[in-house]
């Protein structure tokens, strides 16, 4: 019955050689690829979407999940998960390769989260974070004493508590993402694989959740995969950046990547992407313009001259620190009285606002 | 809290269910006075001795056929609307009731077709070996091809479909049969809760029971299909033997009381709605017991509307239960527009 034995044979065939040469590192490998070709199967013919590819995960890393839409990260996830059969190569989980697992097994092993959004009507948290006890309870799903216990830790690292009679559908986006988490929490496994878990998540609940999957790892020792389209923040807090290019893979500190160019290259290169680079200073994504008009700002907070000057780069001007220059910007006066003061060859004009300087700017542009 | 609310939920609701059930014995075409029917239902004799056939053979069978028929297709329908995740599914959704259509309609018309100069009398068990033959056919057809599609709609498209085809074939039979037994089978789809005689209800009781078992034995699937089959599958859960189960028992629940009582419509879509209603929740721990309960008052109320209390006259059941049943539909969809979203 078990779906995934099917392909057992097929495993036999891998396309494995690429870390052969390197030192095996030391820590665990809790999740590796080996050539692993990910795509669709359509009854006799194959649509390959990435592979093969090779990167691995070790034990209580976080590593985030990165490449342009439709590289496959989330059938690259599910194929991790064991929901979707890989065409060719294998996933091997704590050393031993994915169609060996049972349903069961894997499940004690690995819990999920999808981007699916999940609604039903009745199901309260607590019913819902102690569905992840089904993987460790009998054939009716009764909870024993531990069960209960597994579940009230998993509401309370993730701040469920005061939610848990709350009904799933009521939540907001942020709160049943913490549901959905904790719930693979309850699932007690080792490794955890979210995909795109701060999608439609304003920026603090972005931060909430990831810094909560970083807690995860960092102090609880799971092994976390995540798929995120948030540079800035898996820049921040990933261990390992697995990077999908073309039909490739890459693998690597976030800092390995930014350094070799990789990243930048692996998620802008083309399309729509294009005309933007990659701020070395914030990792930020920054709109790449043309080296305009230059204009030196001068201000009496450094407060004052980075916004004035970011407002003057987005009209394309190019602020800089020479003050041999035929345009200048100086603000003048105290917090609530500003002035911003042009100076262009000769003439002087006073602005009580940016918005104000910048609709006179653009009409000189 | 819940534990203490549900109990009395369960506990009045399980007052209501028998009063409800003698509430129906005292109905029917022949008035039998209150004492009188009290007293051949505790002390077993009358004057009238033909009342205590009417009452035996007649209307406790027709209750019990109630009881058994609402709790079944109620339960079917929850578990269709589960394994979906489509509120709007019920216990015909995978074709079963065009199935037993089907298969009356062949019995009935097919041998008109084949000996147009035959005499024709049809059997009870006839009748309801047809329909069974019809919506376990249907159900084979099901599950062959959800051993080969993984996706749970393409399978509920193909189960609409395959009633559509049936449905096609019972009208080119139609066109081509002779009246009267047209009318039979016309009859037999207007439904009815009486046609179940005493040595008929062990058959239909224990097959249901078959398929309240598996069903009942189905629970943390159900909880689990609740998040849609990925995660179940995430959760340990075996989808295809889930599917298999829910598939068998539906079939099992939904065919028999098609068999016994013609197509029953609307009971099996709205009760599931109204059970959750009332105990506000998803947990088929509590729902089942609960759809079971509410599909059995709401099927014994329909009996009762339909025995039109002061005529003698019959309504179809049928058209009771969609008359009660659409509006109720009508109000959750209104009440509940995030339906909307699902899916």
């Amino acid at each position: 019955m078990e779906e995934t034995r099917k392909t057992g044979e097929r495993h036999g065939a891998l396309a494995n050689g690429m870390h052969e040469d390197l030192p095996r590192q030391d820590h665990q490998e809790l999740v590796s690829l080996e050539g692993l070709m990910i795509g669709y199967r359509h009854g006799r013919k194959e649509q390959l979407l990435s592979g093969p590819l090779s990167c691995s995960a070790g034990g209580g890393e976080l590593i985030a999940l990165m490449g342009r839409n439709g590289c496959g990260k989330s059938t690259l996830l599910r194929t991790v998960a064991g929901l979707q059969e890989s065409l060719r190569g294998r996933v091997i989980l704590q050393n031993r390769p994915l169609p060996d697992y049972s349903r069961r097994e894997l499940s004690r092993l690995l819990g999920f989260v999808s981007t699916e959004v999940v609604r039903v009507q009745g199901l309260r948290v607590r019913d819902l974070v102690a569905m992840g006890r089904y993987p460790h309870t009998g054939w009716f799903g009764n909870l024993s004493e531990n069960d209960y216990e597994q579940i009230r830790h998993a509401m309370e690292l993730t701040s469920m508590e005061p939610l848990a009679d709350r009904d799933l559908d009521e939540l907001s986006d942020g709160e049943r993402q913490r549901a959905m988490i904790a719930r693979t929490l309850a699932q007690d496994t080792r490794i955890m694989v979210l995909d795109e878990p701060t999608a439609f998540l304003d920026v603090t609940h972005r931060y909430e959740i990831v810094s909560l999957l970083g807690d995860l790892s960092g102090n609880h020792g799971k092994t976390i995969v995540f798929s995120s389209h948030d540079l800035h923040l898996s820049i921040q807090v990933a261990d390992k950046i697995w990077l999908m290019m073309g039909q490739d893979i890459l693998e690597g500190a976030p800092e390995d990547l930014v350094l070799s160019g990789k990243l930048e290259e692996g998620l802008l290169s083309d399309g729509a992407a294009a005309g933007f680079t990659l701020d070395p200073a914030t990792g930020d994504l920054v709109p790449a313009r043309e080296p305009g008009q230059p204009v030196s700002v001068s201000a009496a907070s450094e407060e004052l001259r980075l916004w004035t000057s970011r407002s003057l780069e987005r009209m394309g001007f190019r602020p800089d620190g020479k003050m041999n220059v035929p345009l200048h910007v100086r603000v003048e006066g105290e917090k609530g009285m500003l002035k911003w003061i042009l100076e262009k060859s000769g003439s002087r004009m006073e602005f009580n606002s940016i918005y104000e300087l910048s609709l006179y700017l653009r009409t000189i542009v | 809290m819940d534990r203490g609310r549900n109990f009395f939920l369960f506990g009045g609701l399980l007052i209501l269910l028998l009063a409800c059930f003698t509430a129906d014995l005292f109905l029917g075409s022949v008035h039998i006075p209150a004492g009188d029917l009290l007293r051949i239902l505790f002390a077993g004799h009358s004057e009238q001795p033909e009342w205590i056939t009417i009452v035996h053979d007649f209307r406790i069978p027709r209750a019990i056929t109630a009881v058994l028929g609402g709790l079944s297709l109620s339960l079917a329908g929850l578990q269709m609307q589960t394994l979906f995740r489509n509120p709007l599914a019920g216990p015909y959704v995978l074709g079963i009731s065009s199935g037993a259509s089907l298969g009356v309609a062949l019995l009935v018309m097919g041998a008109y077709i084949l000996f147009p100069h035959g005499e024709m009398r049809f059997r009870t068990w006839g009748i309801i070996t047809a329909a069974w033959l019809g919506s376990g056919m249907i159900m084979l057809l099901l599950l062959l091809v959800s051993f080969r599609i993984k996706d749970i709609m393409t399978i509920l498209i193909l189960g609409i479909l395959f009633g559509s085809i049936t449905i096609a074939i019972v009208s080119i039979l139609q066109y081509f049969t002779h009246e009267a037994l047209l009318k039979t089978f016309i009859v037999w789809t207007l439904g009815s809760l009486g046609n179940v005689t005493r040595g008929q209800l062990p058959v239909l009781a224990g097959s249901l029971s078959a398929g309240i078992l598996l069903s009942a034995g189905s629970v943390k699937i159900l909880n689990a299909m609740l998040l849609g089959e990925n995660y179940a599958r995430s959760m340990g859960i075996n989808v295809l033997t889930g599917r298999i189960l829910l598939f068998i028992s539906t079939s099992i629940l939904a065919g028999t009381v098609t068999a016994f009582c013609g197509p029953i419509g609307f009971i099996g879509i709205a009760v599931p709605h109204v059970a959750r209603l009332i105990w506000k929740t998803a947990d088929h721990r509590v729902l089942i017991p609960g759809v079971m309960i509410s599909g059995a008052i709401v099927l014994l109320l329909s009996d009762m509307i339909s025995q039109l209390p002061g005529s003698d006259r019959l309504l179809p059941i049928n058209s009771v239960t969609a008359l009660i049943g659409i509006p109720v539909v009508v109000w959750i969809v209104l009440r509940n527009q995030r339906f909307a979203n699902l899916s």
